[in-house]
């Protein structure tokens, strides 16, 4: 992948850049678009992943645990990546034509394209004082309520109690109508409450129905059956229920439906009813997670004498973990386990000392000349030999093979070819040799360098590490 | 930047762009525009307006942007038909899932864009300061084909048909979801300045968005985008919107302003995941006002129909310079906002926010980085002046060549009245000094 979309700033230096880099990349995701079903045991908690945006480093992403990013989508059906982005298509086909001319009309010049459309003036603020309007509107609902208990038609429903009626006649439809009456009748209070009022008969009031009012209860019993069929597909409730009843009827009479009585009545049955049924969680067999602790080693194996932390150098730890051939201390492999990676670059030597400054060089190689063990002794002396004139630029010299150049290979934990166990009748005890820790499946990372299964080693000097059977090989000669 | 002048507030809103219904299990709610006119009238809002009920627009109003053919199949599909139009249906995006084909498509496509088109020629006669249109917003559309819940683009030709009268329109969008119907429309020009906030990444609708994109052409940098993570709250929300707002106005000085004020970018939204409370998403739109150009606000996204019907309510409230009680009126659709009954809906507190401090910074630095740009692309107003020359010479000849011009009418030639404003109107005194 293009390492520039990455490291759009370059990529930090020195030995803090090196670490910064390294713990970075373990951060790095390929998420695929694909929905993937995967065994409860598996899941291991919850990560934020996000998109690796330009304003950011992915550096960023050490700050939050469990905080992961992304450039490239992992697309399982193609075997390939791909950008996460949209496009903006250019052409003919997607932009729109501004008038071409770049002075437009100025203001006041008639449109001569466009006359003034024909939208209706419905209210002109300022006309009439707000308490005057406020008064109306109590009295057009007043009217109203006295409208609905007089209307046969709806006595059978709301105007049995005035409390009904009254909240009936509070509803917009009646507000509305009485603003619209206030407009037409330019504002004048007189004009408008005789319109209120006024009809050819004395008892003739205005009434404004909504779908609520409108409806008949026959009508309203047939829409909660149909509701109950076809659920919210207006087109099918008014094709086999109510034919007689336009769409946007049935949408607003839906709606209006959902505030009534009958609507909260038919909510609570429909609760009630539910939960007296059992509810039936099939949960799968939630044993315990494969190598949740399989990895930790028994207290006898993971003694305090043995190898330092592969990851950290610890050689003191209240838990060890196997880790392929060597040993990992707790807070090492629970970041191994989270991010797939350990929590320092993996290949010593050249690729961190190119990174050194003059003066640390220096220091290391005074450092060689003095006290320690002679082991230490003898691995600062074969990296500065070695190192010192690549970095002044001078051809590396020819290494031998066999040369760790970078930290000395701990004996392992686990030994391949290990001598026996004995029983205490002499006999002799084979023990199944443990499997390394498996790559979080279901998470497709990029090329991990320190995973134990690829070491590449450095780009630019092939580190050779001792693979297990030398090792072994190693300590049974030594021994 | 603040002012207390009132202003001419024109309200759009046609009493039957409610009754209409995507389809079982949809998030798009029209009815959520009939329960915002309801808590609108009933808090006293309506009086305070010029209210209108808005003109249907024609396919010849929807032909300016989009293309004959796609108009045309929407026109004649329903849903018993539809399946013989299987072929153009999957052309136009239209049948699937986000936008599907439901009884009285055209109709409310038709309602909701002649209102935004009456909104932009209420505002282009100076009728009105601010048109409001909550049915309108529709941001993903695109020439020929539906997308993301949107058939019509109407801001697309609202802003058509402000650009007869305006030199430069800015669009601002704060939908959770990018505004990239109304950006790839503008994208070559730099007639209208594009301005998205939005959230980006991880799969989310649309895709597009990025901080890259910055328009092409003749439009390079006059297409701004803002890509945010998600779980945004209000602080940082604004920390974002105040200096971005402040930049393009400072470079770009646009004469026309259409904020979209999806409300989707509000807690708790069905599809967005941001974090915003109302007061936050309001902050947005009373900066807009204050900015005092001629502005046509339009709804758009916003998945939680009650919560909508609160936040535009809220910010009609803004736009007419009326403070209003948290407590809500008996409206008839009061059971919708039980238990709590109240108007403002809160942020989620500790839900966490994706974007971290040094991310906002690094995006408002690149952000202005590229608006400073837009000073020396070439832009509209380099090619102000020579188009003022020829209009004066025009209007010398319509009039009689005895008379000689009083000083006033000397005065009033030098700058056109949409470029600039006197007097408590004007905003941007230094710029307007520095430029004349």
């Amino acid at each position: 992948m293009a390492t520039a979309d990455v490291w759009p700033g370059g990529e930090p230096t020195g030995r803090e850049g090196a670490l910064r880099r390294h713990l970075s990349r373990q951060r790095e995701l390929f998420p695929s678009r694909q929905t993937e079903l995967v065994p409860v045991t598996r899941i291991r908690g919850r990560c934020s992943v996000g998109l690796l945006s330009g304003a950011e480093q992915p550096h960023h992403y050490l700050e939050k645990e469990n905080s992961f990013y992304y450039c490239l989508l992992f697309d399982p059906a193609q075997r390939s990546l791909v950008a996460d982005r949209g496009e903006i298509r250019v052409g003919e086909e997607y932009q729109a034509a501004p008038p071409a001319d770049r002075c437009p009309l100025r203001p006041g010049e008639p449109d001569l394209e466009r006359a003034e459309p024909p939208e209706t003036l419905l209210w002109t603020p300022g006309r009439i004082d707000d308490a005057e309007v406020d008064t109306f509107l109590r009295l057009a609902r007043s009217v109203g309520t006295l409208a609905r208990a007089l209307d046969p038609s709806v006595t059978g429903r709301c105007g049995a109690s005035l409390h009904l009626a009254a909240a009936a006649a509070g509803r917009d439809t009646t507000t509305q109508h009485a603003l619209d009456a206030l407009h037409a009748a330019d504002y004048r209070l007189p004009a408008a409450l005789s319109g209120l009022v006024a009809g050819r008969r004395a008892d003739r009031l205005t009434l404004c129905r909504d779908q609520l009012d409108a409806w008949t209860t026959s009508e309203t019993q047939l829409f909660e059956k149909a509701m109950n069929k076809c659920g919210k597909v207006f087109g099918d409730i008014r094709r086999d229920f109510l034919p007689w009843k336009s769409t946007a009827q049935l949408v607003e009479y839906y709606y209006l439906w959902k505030t009534a009585d009958r609507y909260l009545r038919r909510r609570l049955t429909k609760a009630a009813a539910a939960s007296g049924r059992p509810i039936r969680l099939l949960l799968p067999d939630c044993g315990r997670w494969d190598g949740a602790e399989g990895g930790q080693m028994s207290p006898d194996r993971g003694h305090a004498g043995g190898p330092a932390c592969a990851g950290c150098s610890a050689s003191r730890a209240s838990r060890w973990f196997a880790w392929g051939w060597r040993r990992l201390c707790g807070p090492c492999w629970l970041h191994w386990r989270r991010y797939g990676g350990l929590r320092r670059p993996p290949t010593r030597g050249l690729q961190l000392l190119s990174e050194l400054s003059e003066e640390e060089l220096e220091q290391l190689a005074a450092a060689g000349g003095g006290a320690g063990s002679s082991a230490a002794r003898r691995r600062r002396r074969c990296r500065t030999e070695r190192l010192l004139p690549l970095r002044t630029g001078q051809s590396a010299p020819s290494a031998p093979a066999w040369l760790v150049t970078g930290e000395r290979a701990p004996p392992p934990a686990i030994e391949a070819f290990p001598r026996p166990l004995k029983a205490p009748d002499g006999s002799i005890i084979y023990t199944p040799v443990r499997s390394r820790p498996s790559v979080a499946a279901g998470r497709l990372r990029g090329l991990s360098l320190d995973s134990p299964s690829a070491l590449p080693g450095s780009p630019v000097l092939r580190v050779r590490r001792p693979s297990i059977s030398q090792t072994a090989h190693r300590r049974s000669s030594a021994s | 930047m603040t002012s207390t002048s009132p202003r001419t507030v024109a309200y759009f809103y046609d009493s039957d762009v409610g009754n209409f219904h995507f389809g079982p299990s949809h998030p798009m709610k029209p009815h959520r525009l009939a329960v915002t006119h309801s808590l609108v009238l009933n808090y006293g809002l309506y009086k305070k307006m010029h209210v209108y009920k808005p003109y249907r627009a024609s396919s010849q109003d929807m032909v300016r942007f989009h293309s004959g053919e796609y108009i045309d199949f929407l026109q004649r599909v329903t849903p018993m038909n539809i399946h013989s139009f299987s072929k153009s249906a999957t052309h136009f995006n239209v049948g699937l899932d986000d936008c599907p084909v439901f009884d009285g498509l055209y109709d409310f496509c038709s309602m909701y864009t002649g209102a935004s088109l009456d909104g932009a020629t209420k505002l282009n006669h100076n009728t009105c300061d601010i048109a409001i249109n909550w049915s309108g917003g529709l941001h993903h559309a695109k020439k020929f084909e539906a997308s993301g819940f949107c058939y019509i683009n109407d801001i697309v030709v609202a802003i058509l048909e402000l650009l007869k009268y305006h030199p430069r329109v800015l669009y601002i969008d704060i939908d959770c979801h990018h505004g990239d119907g109304v950006q790839e429309a503008f994208y070559l020009t730099d007639r209208v300045m594009t301005l998205s906030l939005h959230q980006y990444g991880n799969g989310f609708f649309p895709g597009t968005g990025d901080m890259y994109e910055l328009g092409s052409e003749a439009g390079k940098y006059y297409s701004v985008n803002v890509p945010l993570k998600g779980g945004i709250d209000d602080p940082s929300y604004m920390q974002i919107f105040k200096p971005v707002i402040t930049s393009v106005m400072e470079y770009y000085r646009p004469t026309a302003i259409v904020l979209q004020c999806g409300a989707d970018s509000l807690a708790l939204d069905r599809l967005g995941c941001f974090n915003l409370s109302t007061r936050g998403h309001g902050e947005c739109v009373k900066m807009v006002k204050d900015l005092n150009v001629p502005t046509l606000v339009l709804g758009g996204g916003g998945y939680v129909l009650k919560n909508v019907a609160r936040c535009w309510t809220y910010e009609t409230s803004i736009l007419v310079d009326t403070e209003i009680s948290d407590e809500l009126p008996y409206t008839t659709y009061y059971e919708y906002f039980a238990p709590d009954l109240c108007l403002h809906v809160d942020s989620i507190p500790r839900q966490e926010n994706g974007n971290t401090k040094a991310y906002i910074e690094s995006i408002i630095r690149t952000t202005q980085d590229n608006l400073r740009m837009v000073e020396f692309a070439p832009s509209v107003q380099m090619h102000e002046r020579p188009t003022d020359f020829i209009k004066k010479e025009e209007d010398e000849d319509m009039k009689n060549p005895d008379e000689r011009e009083t000083e006033e009418e000397a005065n009033a030639r030098v700058e056109p009245e949409n470029e600039f404003y006197n007097g408590e109107k004007d905003n941007d005194q230094d710029a307007t000094s520095r430029t004349t």
